[in-house]
């Protein structure tokens, strides 16, 4: 009885705790499954970290202004077991990013496929999980 | 026969539809997950070690392990609950993650084992009772591990 | 720059923190070995908070729990703090400023003050306990602000991400 009630009181208190949708942490916490979108840019950061990767691209909107997107991506081991390593991409390179948008409106994207200037396909995804890419999911529309 | 089916309804029901959309919501089932992983390891650390003979040495371990059960089946209902509504906010995630299905199994097995334990220690079986203690601890540390893992593949 | 941004800068560039941030698999270990000391030492904390309110382990008096929880305790804390440490550096500089992970630091403060206000204030009288002798309302009000305080401090070390 006292057990559940103080699991009661922190689960209460947890929920109390509204959060601004920034980060993240489940795919389907803090980005929109109804916002896939396609960024395709020119490289200008990484960050190849733990617990997550980013990497910064220019993309040049329908305005033809430049913005530039981050795009979270999982950690180096993950990555690495994807066949996604550290000097596979270079600033400078045109990367092809299928994603989520962030709920908040930033210019972040939750990186689920990222199609590499030789052509490559690094999948963040698995086939069925309904990301971006997957036939089960929605069609993308363009970053602006 | 495919699961799938089921993985697609849990999405839809309405817990799963609203925590999939509400980002405070998922953090906190996330968080009620931990609090009550931490009470479960703490029940099962206790009982398993008792058993052993390592902690409560001049104590009955079938009294420990019956002065403790309540508090570890509560601990096992709301870490249940919550791991299905984690799911449920985003159940193809889980239904294509190749280790999901091993951390299932491993629980499974881990509160199987852990009904054995109590078996043994109300039938006296001491020795019994201290082969099924070490099984335990090495199970539910698996079904930890793997938990984290879930999300790195 | 002010001080602490300097001392976070040198350690979030140190080699070691550099390393780690960087890492395949040393990063996904330690946050591992992170959950597995705070449920070990948040579990047993737990059930003795739960013993002193008269919830768990009826028979057993408070006295000889503590005495023979401490060490499963005691060796979480040390996982849990050591990890926590790693972990910290590896991003310092990018956490250093999360509320949730400030609130972190200091839910664990007051929750080590409880503890040491606890163990201090009982030692003695802890021995007279049992499931006939009850400990004083102080002595429970304590323990269950230690529930609760933990509960908040692994809500709040969930939440770190969520900033």
């Amino acid at each position: 009885m006292k057990v559940r009630y103080g699991l009661g009181i922190a689960g209460a208190i947890a929920l109390a705790l509204a959060v601004p949708a920034q980060a993240h942490h489940s795919f389907s916490a803090m980005y929109d499954s109804a916002k896939p979108v396609r960024l395709v840019g020119k490289l200008t950061k990484i960050e190849w970290t733990n617990p997550h990767s980013y990497f910064y691209v220019d993309v040049k909107g329908a305005n033809g202004q430049v913005v530039n997107w981050a795009c979270e991506g999982a950690g180096p081991g993950a990555l690495s077991r994807r066949g996604f390593k550290k000097g596979d991409i270079k600033l400078g390179d045109t990367l092809i990013v299928d994603g989520y948008l962030a709920k908040s409106g930033a210019k972040i994207v939750d990186a689920r496929r990222v199609t590499l200037p030789d052509g490559r396909i690094v999948n963040g995804g698995t086939p069925g999980d309904g990301g971006p890419g997957d036939p089960t999911a929605a069609p993308a529309g363009k970053a602006n | 026969m495919s699961l799938e089916p089921l993985f697609v309804w849990l999405g839809q029901t309405p817990p799963g539809v609203f925590l999939a959309k509400s980002t405070a919501s998922f953090a906190a089932t996330e968080t009620l997950h931990l609090i009550s992983l931490a009470v479960l390891a703490g029940t099962v650390l206790i009982i398993d070690l008792t058993a052993l003979r390592a902690i409560f040495k001049q104590a009955s371990p079938a009294e420990v392990e019956r002065s403790l059960r309540p508090v570890l089946l509560g601990a096992l209902a709301v870490i249940a609950v919550s791991g299905v509504l984690l799911v449920a906010a985003g159940p193809l995630k889980y239904y294509t993650n190749a280790i999901f299905p091993v951390k299932l199994a491993t629980l499974l097995v881990a509160v199987l084992v852990q009904a054995g334990v109590h078996v043994a220690l109300e039938k006296r079986r001491e020795g019994l009772a201290k082969g099924l203690a070490v099984a335990s601890l090495v199970l539910w540390l698996s079904v930890i591990i793997l938990g984290r893992w879930l999300g790195l593949i | 720059m002010s001080l602490l941004s300097q001392v976070i800068h040198a350690l979030y560039e140190s080699p070691a923190s550099t390393a780690l941030r960087e890492s395949e698999y040393a990063f996904p270990v330690i946050q591992t070995v992170h959950v597995l000391g705070v449920a070990a030492m948040a579990g047993t904390i737990a059930l003795v908070d739960l013993n002193v309110l008269g919830v768990a382990l009826r028979r057993q008096p408070p006295a000889r729990t503590v005495a023979d929880v401490l060490p499963i305790t005691w060796a979480g804390f040390a996982l849990a703090i050591l990890s926590g440490a790693a972990l910290f550096a590896a991003q310092s500089e990018k956490i250093y400023g999360n509320v949730f992970l400030q609130l972190k630091f200091v839910l664990l403060l007051i929750a080590g003050l409880n503890v040491i206000v606890f163990h201090t204030t009982t030692r003695r009288s802890i021995e007279g306990w049992s499931d006939t002798v009850v400990p004083p309302i102080g002595v429970k009000a304590s323990a269950a602000a230690s529930l609760l305080l933990w509960a908040l401090v692994i809500a709040a070390g969930r939440y770190i991400a969520y900033y």
